[in-house]
């Protein structure tokens, strides 16, 4: 075999165990979001901008998810605490709005465990 | 003069079909050696391989398009997602293959090698193609197991060209054909 | 999955359809096929392609769609997204995730189908280069009659010795590369164009109700 042969076998086998390594070595589980509903726990991906309906008894409550950042833009409930609460961002914070039984919050990180079933 | 290079090219032409012949032959050969299913050898490479040092930039490009439109009719998956990543990964393995014939020196670097960047350029566009396209992000897990299956059949097909290129009379005779 | 040999099993669809309006129609189909946004009518027309393949000669098998389409969903789900339906262990199995693998199995599934289906090896190229693929295809196919003639024991040598039948380039001799004529492939029946334009009515007609 001559050099560069040897050079892109090298290579190959460094990109074989470099995806190796990429696809099995243990990371903190990924932040995530976690909406609780009087319909169920849904659960969506931090690193995704997006906007989730979160339904209660009064209405829709409007989650709002950029930049890895989430807040309430929008709620059906009379004193609106759950938009005072403004931004979260890391694993355990945590945002509510009580009268339309929704709960949100961000999970993973640090192998944090999930939501407990909410009672409202 | 002007027109005899233009006729010496459309002289050629029929090298450069039956070498994309060649290159879908080759294919249907892989039954002939046992891998793991989703997996394919990539015989139709060693068509191209071959023809690194005697087709024209042009040429080579002719026939990698007859390799996977060819591919696309005879299997009949030209309008699927299996065209869209077989020929995306030809492209790549073709552009780096090419470009590693023209920058290293011919004697440091054999059809093995070359093989093997083809080969890791290919499986690496394909992996990627499917995790955004097909599988989602979760199926980086498949990257090592093509990868690692890639630098095998790299290795087998450079190996195959370098014997074929050694051996063949053929070849050899096409060879002095063409710079007659 | 296997593919078809032409002489076990004929293409059928081969006598009802010109290569190049069938193509089309395979087209038309992809794009409902990727564009409808509910997965019923994804299913309908992966079924429909399943069909389609089967009538021009392909093998296919359940056991292949299940697999293809099984792995899109299990990759898929790896990501949770949307309602969770069960939790295992810690890890969330969702509704969202669930439906978007469903539906992204049973479109690669529906391409490879509609695809086996609808790309006929006689398919004609446009200009030059079409020519040149006929040139190719013409050689290919005299290839693949001396395919046995290949022996894995003395590989080289019997591969070498079908290149030099095919394409001499021993010193007096040269290669005939203008290939036969064929006959023009015969154009579309009635029946064929039927076939053609009431399925893509049905497949767009679904897409659209079932919006």
């Amino acid at each position: 075999m001559k050099p560069f042969d040897i050079v892109f076998l090298l290579l190959s086998l460094v990109l074989t165990a470099g995806s190796a390594w990429a696809a099995l070595a243990p990371t903190n589980a990924p932040l995530r979001l976690e909406v609780q509903t009087d319909g169920g726990l849904y659960t969506y991906p931090l690193d995704t901008d997006q906007e989730i309906k979160a339904v209660g008894p009064l209405g829709t409550t409007l989650v709002h998810v950029e930049g890895r950042a989430v807040h309430v833009e929008v709620s059906p409930c009379a004193n609106k605490v759950c938009l005072a609460m403004g931004t979260i961002r890391q694993g355990g914070q945590w945002l509510a709005c009580l009268p339309n039984h929704v709960f949100v919050r961000i999970s993973g990180g640090s192998a944090e465990a999930s939501i407990d079933a909410g009672v409202f | 003069m002007p027109g005899s290079s233009k006729k010496m090219a459309q002289a050629r032409l029929p090298l450069v079909a039956f070498f994309g012949a060649l290159s879908l032959f080759f294919a249907t050969l892989e039954y002939l050696f046992p891998t793991p299913p989703w997996f394919r050898l990539g015989l139709a490479n060693l068509p191209i391989l071959l023809a690194l040092d005697f087709f024209t930039f042009p040429e080579l490009l002719l026939l990698l398009l007859l390799k996977v439109i060819g591919q696309g009719i005879v299997n009949g998956t030209l309008a699927s997602q299996a065209f869209l990543l077989s020929s995306s990964g030809s492209l790549a393995s073709f552009v780096v293959m090419y470009m590693a014939f023209r920058l290293i020196p011919r004697g440091w670097i054999s059809l093995i090698g070359l093989s093997l960047a083809g080969s890791m350029a290919s499986n690496t566009v394909q992996v990627g193609l499917s995790m955004v396209l097909i599988f989602g992000p979760a199926s980086g897990i498949i990257a090592p197991w093509f990868l690692g299956l890639g630098t095998l059949s790299g290795l087998g097909i450079g190996w195959g060209a370098e014997t074929l290129k050694r051996h063949s009379r053929w070849l050899r005779r096409v060879k002095l054909g063409q710079s007659s | 999955m296997a593919k078809a040999r032409n002489s076990k099993h004929p293409d059928r669809l081969d006598a009802l359809l010109h290569p190049t309006p069938r193509f089309l129609w395979g087209l038309a189909l992809l794009g409902v096929l990727v564009l409808a946004p509910r997965w019923e009518t994804r299913a309908a027309v992966m079924l429909f392609g399943g069909v389609l393949a089967t009538l021009a000669g392909k093998r296919i098998s359940f056991s292949y769609f299940l697999l293809l389409a099984g792995t899109v969903v299990v990759f898929h789900a790896l990501a949770p997204f949307g309602k969770v339906l069960i939790m295992l262990g810690n890890f969330p199995l969702t509704e969202g995730a669930l439906l978007g693998g469903w539906k992204n199995g049973l479109t690669m599934a529906g391409l490879v189908f509609v695809s086996l289906g609808t790309i006929s090896r006689q398919l004609h190229l446009p200009g030059r280069f079409g020519k040149l693929w006929a040139l190719t295809f013409s050689w290919y196919e005299q290839l693949m009659e001396s395919k046995s003639r290949v022996h894995p024991g003395a590989i080289l040598l019997s591969i070498d010795r079908i290149l030099e039948q095919h394409y001499p380039t021993r010193p007096g001799s040269s290669p005939v590369w203008t290939q036969e004529q064929r006959s023009p492939h015969e154009p579309t029946k009635a029946s064929g164009w039927a076939l053609v334009i009431l399925s893509t009515l049905a497949a767009v007609t679904l897409a659209v109700a079932l919006r």
